[in-house]
């Protein structure tokens, strides 16, 4: 740093340093989201999910056939998912605690909880090109990362679900005042997260932009307030938290695409899938679903609730 | 086998991006490694206290975190170069201190008597490393080198993490539509295997047509 | 031509030159001798600054010896060396040996420095070697090209520092021969060796020196027929034995 210090105010320095620190920690994930410095949501979190986990629903003995691979799970004692550790509000470590919090991993918590009786999860952090070959491998019981459901992706991996719909949004510096939308990105140099779904869809949704990918979300967000792009494309949730914490920049228009996200499971084991569905009306009709994204995604995002998707209405799920 | 055969042009652009990267960061990181390796030998403290500061810092910081630095930190003092060139800049700063280290050891077994006898004739230090000490210390430490090449090519895939659309993001960005990772991973392994081959190929060349008479 | 006064030398605590004198002048040819340990190569390699004196003054032609840079590269190019090893460039010809310093010290175009470079290997006797590698070489004739080498850059004083050590004793003397040659020529040669018979036919002058000091100097008649010192005389008995 003794090089870059020379020119800048000391507290500068310091700003840089941090930065750099973060960025380079956080360079080495690759999930769906990334991770943010603050975490909006996780404060309070704690109390509220565990009030959520311990009023949540657990199988009865007739739904867990011997041999099958819930009765694993419940023999083993905890649930192995595949997951993320820097992805806010949806699957992130708290630095504090230790605990991963946010949409996916509650989610996670209470279909172990519903296993086994006990929100017990084992969470081995996974990059988006792993992710097939980890529920083929039977490594993970069930992936819970951002998952979009494709026809494609269908053919490798059973999905369960959907269980949470979201979109791609635009972000763009606060000065900006040309782009209003995404149809306003033709021309336009575009950031994105690398393996994400705005990879493939910005290409569709707006042709003749050009598309720089970083690794994750701080870095991006930092390219996009460092204009190395006019706009930054991410899932609308990520923005508006980024967009809380980040005066710098802001949210323009609304999704443009639709993501059906599914719980990754192991392709053949159409048995545990169903249980998985089974479980997901439950909580849907329960109103359990409701409190998770209530405590989770819906500290950032303005208005009310949203009607959680319809099982299997995805082509793939 | 869809999944390579449907992409070949993402594949292709990829690979073409790896290749650039890492013609032009062998060569930005040969000439480093040359001027670092002679600020090491020199005869002025200074300067040799230059070098291996920078042998020491470079080889004792991760790749990656260089990378994010230089792309995320300079622009914050209002330096912004575009991201190929970061990531060329950053790779062969980085190979540089590893080829210097080995370019050094090459300089290490040119005989005492070589230099003297440079001298002896008029030779300025300049000269006598330009034509009598660094043609020999090189030859030496061809083979090194290439190794050093080939882990320079595979280091090009870092410059994924900041926006280049390599070989190594090429193949996440296809896999992320085909969800073959195996196919479009070996795809590309084989790739950087190949170019890895042609790498040891020349090198082997370059060993034989520079061998010295002993 | 060159002029030394009271040169010092310490490698560490060791003392190796004591407050040696030595005038050299033009075209004379002047033989070191001395037991080993002696301090003759040490001598030898501070005339042209591979070694630096720890006191005294070096003066080459009336020119005092100038510290480290680019007028060090000058008076040396003025200064040529024969070593013990040759050292010849192991990755140039023997004729683009011959040639690196005229052309790169001395400015001389590339096709003159190499018509120079053919005449001296011819009259070395190694011409026909011009386009082998110094390894394809036998000792002797690496020496001979280390000595067109020097002559090469047109010195004014030639300084061979044990020239024959290393050679096997049949190489010996086409060695000499040139050296012998190049003397009757008028080169001015500082030449630090044990071969007797050289010193003999081509000195004018015989240094002897021993421990780090010059013990006696004078013609070769002189010296080998009455050794002034005790010292000489012993050390000329124990070389003259056999």
């Amino acid at each position: 740093m003794s090089i870059l210090s020379r020119n800048v105010t000391r507290r500068r320095a310091l700003t840089i340093a941090a930065t750099a620190v973060t960025v380079a920690l956080a360079a080495t994930g690759c999930g769906d989201g990334g991770s943010a410095p603050a975490l909006p949501g996780a404060a309070g979190g704690d109390k509220a999910a565990q009030s959520v986990f311990d009023a949540a629903p657990v199988a009865s003995d007739a739904e867990i056939p011997a041999g099958s691979t819930m009765d694993k799970i419940r023999k083993r004692g905890y649930l192995t998912v595949g997951g993320s550790l820097d992805a806010p509000l949806l699957s992130q470590q708290n630095p504090v605690t230790g605990e991963i919090e946010g949409f996916d991993a509650d989610m996670a918590k209470l279909l172990a909880k519903y296993i086994i009786g006990k929100p017990e999860v084992k969470t081995v952090t996974i990059g988006t090109q792993t992710r097939e070959a980890m529920l083929q491998a039977k490594e993970v019981d069930a992936v819970f990362q951002t998952y979009t459901i494709t026809p494609q992706r269908a053919t490798q991996v059973a999905f369960a679900g959907p269980y949470l719909t979201s979109g791609l949004a635009v972000a763009v510096r606060k000065d900006e005042t040309s782009i209003k939308s995404v149809k306003d990105l033709a021309g336009k140099t575009v950031i994105v997260g690398a393996n994400t779904p705005a990879v493939t869809a910005l290409p569709e949704a707006a042709p003749g932009s050009k598309q720089v990918a970083f690794a994750t979300d701080p870095q991006a967000v930092q390219a996009l307030l460092q204009k190395r792009g006019d706009a930054y494309v991410q899932d609308f949730t990520l923005l508006a938290s980024n967009a809380k914490s980040n005066p710098g920049m802001k949210v323009v228009g609304e999704p443009f695409t639709t993501e059906a996200y599914g719980i990754g499971l192991n392709h053949e084991d159409t048995e545990f899938k169903e249980f998985v569905n089974n479980w997901l009306r439950k909580i849907q009709a329960d109103g359990t679903w409701a409190k998770v994204w209530q405590n989770t995604l819906g500290s950032v995002v303005e208005g009310g609730t949203p009607t959680p998707p319809a099982i299997g209405s995805v082509e793939g799920s | 086998m869809d999944a390579l055969t449907g992409h070949l042009g993402e594949f292709g652009h990829g690979l073409v991006t790896t290749v650039h990267m890492t013609v032009v960061t062998t060569i930005g990181a040969l000439l480093l490694g040359v001027i670092v390796a002679t600020l090491r030998i020199c005869p002025v403290p200074l300067l040799r206290g230059v070098g291996t500061v920078y042998v020491e810092v470079l080889q004792n910081l991760p790749l990656l975190a260089l990378l994010v630095l230089f792309v995320f930190a300079l622009p914050t003092i209002g330096i912004t170069f575009p991201l190929f060139t970061s990531a060329a800049i950053v790779i062969s700063a980085y190979e540089g201190a590893y080829l210097a280290e080995a370019i050094r050891a090459g300089i290490n077994t040119v005989g005492v008597g070589q230099a003297e006898a440079a001298r002896a004739i008029g030779l300025t230090f300049s000269q006598s490393l330009r034509y009598v000490i660094l043609p020999q210390g090189l030859r030496a430490v061809i083979q090194p080198m290439g190794t050093i090449c080939i882990a320079l090519l595979m280091n090009t895939s870092l410059a994924a993490a900041v926006g280049v659309v390599e070989l190594t993001q090429a193949a996440n960005n296809v896999n992320l539509v085909e969800a073959q990772p195996i196919a479009v991973f070996t795809g590309a392994g084989l790739a950087y295997m190949l170019l890895a081959l042609l790498i040891s190929r020349i090198t082997g060349a370059l060993e034989r047509r520079f061998a010295i008479v002993r | 031509m060159v002029s030394v006064r009271g040169l010092q030398k310490w490698f560490g605590p060791l003392h190796v030159l004591k407050d040696v004198d030595l005038t050299v002048a033009a075209g004379e040819v002047v033989v070191v001798i001395g037991p080993s340990g002696s301090g003759k190569s040490t001598l030898c390699r501070c005339l042209n600054r591979l070694e630096v004196a720890g006191a005294g003054t070096i003066e080459i032609d009336g020119e005092p010896l100038p510290a480290e840079g680019r007028k060090l590269a000058r008076l040396r190019a003025d200064v040529g060396m024969v070593f013990q090893s040759f050292n010849l460039f192991g990755h140039r010809t023997v004729l683009d040996n011959v040639t690196l310093g005229p052309v790169r010290v001395r400015r001389v175009p590339k096709a003159e420095a190499r018509e120079q470079a053919l005449a001296l290997l011819d009259r070395v006797g190694i011409a026909d070697k011009a386009d082998h590698y110094p390894a394809q070489l036998s000792g002797g004739q690496q020496q001979r090209a280390a000595i067109a080498r020097a002559l090469a850059m047109r010195p004014k004083v030639l300084l061979f520092d044990e020239p024959t050590s290393a050679l096997d004793p049949e190489m010996v003397n086409e060695v000499l021969d040139v050296m012998v040659s190049l003397a009757a020529e008028g080169m001015t040669m500082i030449v630090v060796t044990h071969e007797m018979g050289f010193a003999r036919r081509a000195a004018d002058r015989v240094v002897f020196m021993d421990d780090g000091r010059i013990v006696e100097s004078g013609t070769p008649d002189e010296f080998f027929a009455a050794p002034r010192t005790d010292r000489a005389r012993d050390f000329l008995s124990k070389i003259l034995q056999h």
